[in-house]
């Protein structure tokens, strides 16, 4: 049985107009950087460098609303949103759990098109 | 001007995202992107005067702030789109009246936002060039000393007396015949003083009804009277710091002429169904082809008034009097009419010459640009002959005399046009002419008429 399909290009497609090329260079652009803005969440996690957590999570925002995985639009939102109050920090290393294993689902997927 | 290269500086520090807004942006093959991943190499490069630039608030070496301010310092003219990954009114007011052209919101709309944004850029810098340009052309074609033509004495004082009009702040009042050129006058006084780049707003008295010039000069608000729909500013407030020209003020109603009379004594007016008092800062030009100083003993225009607006007076001569200005004026006319038109050079026969000069010219240099451009149409070649020009002038008595016959031929004239008039009835023409009827039955016997 196929797996849910956690990510949508529709939106990168539109922009494209047309040209795969440039699609299949945003993909491959988002597997190499995410990857980092990850690792730095968990290591601002380690370190409860909340500035850290933030900016790692504010800065993968637009890549993910972009790759249409809907699924962690507010996963990586809640992330910031309580590293940047630092309220709730206790909900941000689950929220990171689940942003992890989507994510890494997301990237086997796309290696897969 | 829209096909030239619009170069765009996108400085986002987020890799993706920024490759998407060039991608995007670049799609416009009229559109050039270059990216800058943070503050510092991005002001490095800023002398190279982008069109418009889209800043990301959040850069990891300097705020958004600080960047914009830095931008508005080098050039205030150059316009940036602030992206930031966050809503926050707070911050989106405190750019804006720092002097951001927009506050965008990274989402899935940014894009076509920037592109809007982008293009309403373009379109105002289109607009702002254009405007330049006219602006210049304006300046240019009311450069007096090229825009108003003449040699004669009479037009060498209406010059000095423009020189000072200009070199002024001095109210001035034109007068001057149909056609002499009175609003050339004021709009060269106007585009040749330091208020040129400010509006010049012309009011011809005589093309407003009289219930409605009132409003048309000094605004209304809304409901003031039936269909005052919404709140309007009138003439004045619109000059701003520019010129009124109230043209053929002499046609003003007398208690217009009072109302008018405060608003230049106060420097200030209230629209018409309103209380707020407003300033007025504009230069006042005035123009009639009337004696106002002969209004005035009559009655007819308020003496007050009279003296507030005649500052600086500029008298304009007519045509008949200006001598070989005619000439001047006419070949200026031919030159212009034969360029306009990719006609070959034109020229003058003698004969058409004295024609031309012999005229009285009653409706003055508009008659005569008329009447020139007339000859311009009716000749088949280079030369302008007699036989090309045609009078039409109403100011027929000149006209008549102009024709130089004797005595005799005048009177056969006369009696042939009043029996034309009244359909050949001779005891009516006898009757209107005080002559008697057997004058007018010889004359037609001799088929003198």
């Amino acid at each position: 049985m196929s797996e849910e399909k956690l990510y949508d290009l529709e939106q990168l497609n539109a922009i494209a107009a047309g040209n795969p090329e440039f699609v299949t260079k945003m993909v491959n652009m988002f597997l190499d950087m995410t990857p980092g803005l990850v690792e730095r969440i968990e290591a601002g996690l380690q370190t409860q460098d909340w500035i850290e957590v933030r900016s790692a999570a504010h800065k993968m925002k637009p890549s993910v609303d972009m790759m249409g995985i809907t699924s962690l639009h507010v996963i990586v939102r809640g992330i910031e949103g309580n590293a940047k109050t630092e309220t709730n920090l206790e909900q941000i290393p689950e929220l990171y759990f689940k942003l992890s294993e989507t994510l890494e689902k997301v990237y086997e997927q796309l290696r897969n098109i | 001007m829209m096909s030239e290269s619009f170069s765009i500086f996108v400085v986002e520090d987020d890799e993706f995202y920024s490759e998407v807004l060039e991608y995007h942006l670049s799609l416009n093959p009229d559109v050039t992107v270059t990216k800058f991943t943070n503050a510092k190499e991005f002001l490095k490069n800023l002398d190279k005067n982008p069109d418009a630039i889209t800043l990301d608030y959040s850069l990891p070496d300097m705020s958004g702030e600080e960047v914009l301010r830095k931008i508005k310092e080098y050039n205030s003219e150059i316009p940036v789109v602030m992206v930031s990954g966050q809503e926050d009114i707070k911050t989106a007011i405190t750019l804006l009246k720092d002097g951001a052209y927009d506050y965008i919101v990274k989402d899935e709309d940014t894009k076509d936002r920037i592109w809007n944004a982008i293009k309403n850029i373009r379109e105002n810098e289109g607009l702002k060039k254009e405007i330049s340009e006219l602006k210049q052309q304006v300046k240019k074609k009311y450069d007096f000393t090229t825009s108003i033509i003449g040699n004669s004495p009479s037009m060498k004082k209406v010059f000095a007396m423009i020189e000072k009009a200009v070199s002024s702040n001095i109210t001035v009042s034109i007068t001057g015949e149909t056609g002499t050129g009175k609003e050339i006058v004021a709009k060269s006084i106007h585009y040749n003083s330091p208020r040129a780049k400010k509006p010049f707003l012309a009011v011809n008295i005589t093309a407003i009804p009289s219930e409605l010039i009132e409003s048309e000069l000094f605004g209304h608000e809304k409901g003031s009277f039936t269909g005052a729909n919404a709140r309007r500013i009138g003439k004045f407030e619109e000059a701003g710091d520019g010129t009124i020209f109230l043209d053929e003020i002499g046609e003003m109603d007398i208690n217009m002429q009072s109302k008018l009379l405060r608003v230049l004594q106060e420097r200030e007016l209230t629209r018409v169904g309103g209380n707020a008092i407003v300033k007025i800062n504009c230069r006042i030009i005035s123009a009639t082809h009337k004696d106002l100083a002969e209004e005035v003993r009559k009655g007819n225009f308020r003496e007050d008034l009279y003296y507030r607006l005649l500052g600086l007076p500029v008298t304009l001569p007519p045509l008949r009097e200006r001598g070989n200005d005619t000439l001047v004026l006419a070949k200026h006319f031919i030159d212009e009419y034969a360029e306009e038109n990719d006609m070959g050079r034109l020229k003058l026969s003698s004969k058409a010459q004295n024609k031309l000069f012999k005229y009285p010219w009653p409706g003055n240099i508009r008659e005569l640009k008329a009447v020139v451009e007339l000859c311009c149409v009716m000749t088949d070649s280079d030369l302008i002959e007699e036989e090309h020009i045609t009078f039409n002038s109403t100011g027929s008595i000149d006209m008549l005399l102009q024709n130089e016959m004797t005595l005799e031929e005048y009177k056969n004239r006369i009696v042939k046009h009043f029996l034309d008039k009244y359909s050949s009835d001779v005891v009516n023409v006898a009757k209107r002419l005080d002559i008697g009827k057997s004058t007018i039955y010889r004359m037609l016997q001799e088929r003198a008429v």
